[in-house]
């Protein structure tokens, strides 16, 4: 029998494991990265624990509570009108001292506050040990010790917020702010009591009212006494500004400082004196000046050829299977004496659409389920750090690399990711750039091309894409800063979050919802757009299947001289690029369907009939305009959702195709001069 | 018989083909449908 539904905020600092957290909660399967800003919105899980139905949310990572970001407001926001029974803070061990700072705003919030702190095993291997029991004390709040990734202390954890939940003291101790800003707090507070003013927390209002906090101001805008009390609190700014000769966030600012420094020298002990860190011995060598872009670059390449290595055996066993599928196919058809058009439409249309796409589901499963790794290791986020130099060039600072290489995935979450940068500016030129950075949608076109043309360099010549795709995404940034403006971005220090292993069970979950995505659209949209190609190649009635004749070839026919000077002016690729733009996967999809008509009866792999109608270099043409070309539909969507404005999303479109077509066009050219075929 | 059959088959396909693919579009156009179909990011979500 269930007792009663209790709602728990899980909040921290960026990268402190509060996905990870959830995800051991309710066993979701949010995907965890080492580095900051994953999550951007808050998201829910439900379960029950000794008879209680919890509702669990996890809130995005913010370093306070003021109303800076989205993050920040969108934490503090849930705090104050969804009143949870319990917030669980996650400390990391490692860096208690910066993540307190947002306890102290948590307890003058009057959270009903219980902290967690995790990642104690490597704060204990660098030599950090912490007094829980103390920092408990001193805090008013409790403290559970926990390992989110080994999923320890979760138990005891959920027992402690419950426990808090049900109690009538929830909330931590009073900080001491001295003399003179209490006396200004308590004014404030007099004058919000005497205007009956409702508030979770008059303290919290307060202080906010004194940080000149947008939210709270904005709230406060609406009440009748906002002129006075705005007059108050300008008072008592001035005054304090007076009495300690600096900006009154300064002071407030200073004061939880000083309080967090009293308590970490409390209950922090570091034992080994000044200890360098594994992580700190291997930045040393990965974020080096000289030797971490070169490093980061044979990290790529190393990615892409054991991704070629490891996944061509197993795409070959996929091949035979669906050529045994399509065999037993062929002689059931016969066997029942289908018509012609019938065999066409299951053999040609969807085996050939479908099967041709299914071969690539080991190269997307193994180079994701590398790139999880990276992720989760911390080593992105040196990445984004090595990056910065670049990014400063084109007025964005190395936060924004971040967004890119979520693109590296899929396009739509690296631009709902730029969200976390805070000026308009950055936010359009992030949106902008991002679709130049390959997605997996395009991993099956260079696989395909790869393997009919450069089988010998496969890893060499997708890494050359990738590479290609960052150049023309930061040339575009640069590109952009001169018509938008020239000045510098807001400043940000890019965290380095500790090497961690990552959590086998994580990036495992993680590679195959990739892969299970990458069938299910096979099973779906790739299948009925193979079903649509294959009409369209049949209809008018009376048509030769798949010929310049049929729809499909009249349409190829139409826009095929747009892609003449870049090398591949055929119908059928016209087709595939024009069909590519409900999603990229799609130009695989065509191209096995109308290539598998045009080998009907034939034993031509796909590899051969491509062979037949491209060059090597006008195969590197396709896929470099296949990278650049309008994004997917999805991300136009995105990217007009973002940036509210339709211009920005024809923008997108005018502007990636014509980038396309001239790289494309300069590509193929000059190798032409240049005397390869 | 055998015709009927066959173009039963047909246009079964062809109203696969017809609602897969307005519903694909239909799902591509709401940013947060097809940003939480991604599993490498979580930041999808209402502003």
């Amino acid at each position: 029998m269930q007792k009663h539904s209790i709602k728990i905020g899980i909040v921290g600092n960026p990268n402190t494991g509060k996905s990870t957290l959830f995800n051991a909660l309710t066993g979701a399967r949010q995907h965890v990265g080492n580095w900051p800003g994953k999550t951007i919105e808050k998201k829910e899980g439900v379960f029950t624990h000794n008879n209680h139905a919890i509702k669990i949310i996890d809130l995005p990572g913010s370093y306070s509570l003021t109303a800076y970001t989205e993050e920040e407001t969108i934490t503090s926001q849930f705090i104050l009108e969804e009143r949870p029974d319990a917030i669980i803070q996650i400390l990391d061990a490692q860096n208690l001292e910066r993540n307190l700072f947002m306890t102290i705003q948590l307890i003058e919030l009057g959270a009903p506050l219980v902290i967690a702190i995790n990642m104690l095993d490597l704060a204990e291997e660098s030599g950090i040990k912490i007094d829980t029991k103390k920092l408990s004390t001193l805090l008013g709040v409790p403290v559970v010790r926990i390992a989110a990734k080994n999923k320890k202390g979760i138990k005891d954890l959920l027992d402690t917020a419950i426990n808090h939940s049900a109690s009538s003291r929830k909330t931590g101790i009073k900080l001491k702010y001295g003399e003179d800003i209490d006396r200004e707090l308590i004014k404030i507070k007099d004058f919000l009591k005497i205007q009956k003013h409702e508030s979770p927390s008059p303290e919290w209002t307060a202080i906010k009212l004194l940080e000149q906090d947008l939210r709270i101001e904005q709230e406060m805008v609406k009440k009748p006494y906002y002129f006075d009390l705005k007059r108050e609190s300008d008072n008592s700014i001035a005054n304090l500004e007076k009495i300690f000769g600096k900006d009154i966030n300064t002071i407030l600012a200073q004061t939880r400082y000083g309080f967090i420094k009293g308590l970490a020298k409390e209950t922090i002990r570091q034992e080994k004196e000044e200890s360098i860190t594994k992580s700190d011995k291997a930045d040393k060598i990965l974020t080096n000046k000289f030797l971490g872009l070169p490093i980061f670059m044979l990290i790529a390449w190393i990615i892409f050829q054991i991704t070629f290595k490891l996944s061509k055996p197993l795409s070959h066993l996929i091949e035979l299977f669906i050529a045994e599928i399509s065999e037993r196919l062929t002689s059931i058809l016969a066997s029942l004496n289908a018509s012609e058009w019938l065999r066409s439409m299951v053999i040609d249309g969807i085996i050939g659409g479908v099967g041709g796409m299914l071969t690539f589901t080991p190269i997307i499963g193994i180079l994701f389920l590398i790139i999880a790794i990276l992720e989760d290791s911390g080593y992105m986020s040196r990445v984004a750090y090595l990056m910065d130099k670049f990014m400063h060039k084109i007025g964005l600072h190395g936060k924004a690399f971040i967004p890119m290489i979520l693109g590296f995935g899929c396009n739509v979450p690296g631009i709902m990711a730029t969200r976390t940068l805070e000026s308009k500016r950055d936010r359009l030129i992030a949106i902008l750039i991002n679709p130049f950075m390959s997605c997996g949608a395009r991993l099956p076109v260079y696989a395909m091309f790869t393997a009919a043309f450069f089988s010998a360099n496969e890893g060499l010549i997708v890494f050359s894409l990738y590479g290609l795709g960052i150049v023309i995404a930061i040339l575009s940034g640069l590109f952009f800063k001169k018509i938008f403006s020239k000045k510098l971005s807001t400043p940000f220090v890019i965290e380095l979050p500790p090497y961690r292993w990552p959590a086998v069970t994580g990036i495992t979950i993680h590679a195959l919802s990739k892969m299970w995505i990458f069938i299910k659209k096979a099973g779906t949209i790739i299948l009925a757009f193979s079903i649509l190609i294959w009409l369209m190649a049949n209809l008018p009635q009376g048509v030769e299947y798949g010929s310049e004749e049929s729809i499909v070839g009249i349409l190829g026919k139409a826009i095929s001289p747009i892609f003449k000077p870049l090398g591949f002016g055929t119908w059928e690729a016209s087709v595939a690029l024009l069909f590519g733009l409900v999603a990229k996967e799609v130009v695989v999809g065509t191209f096995g369907t109308l290539y598998g008509i045009a080998g009907t009866g034939d034993t031509q792999s796909l590899s051969t009939i491509l062979q037949q109608n491209f060059t090597p270099l006008s195969a590197y043409s396709f896929m470099v305009f296949t990278l650049l070309y309008i994004p997917c539909i999805a991300t136009l969507a995105t990217i007009k959702k973002e940036t509210n404005s339709w211009k920005w999303m024809f923008f997108s479109v005018f502007y990636s195709t014509l980038t396309a077509w001239i790289i494309a066009f300069l590509i193929y050219q000059t190798g032409k001069l240049l005397g390869f075929n | 018989m055998k015709t009927t059959i066959e173009t039963i088959i047909l246009l079964s396909a062809i109203s696969f083909t017809a609602i897969y693919i307005v519903k694909y579009i239909k799902d591509s156009l709401d940013c947060e449908k097809s940003c939480k179909n991604c599993p490498h990011s979580k930041n999808c979500g209402k502003k």
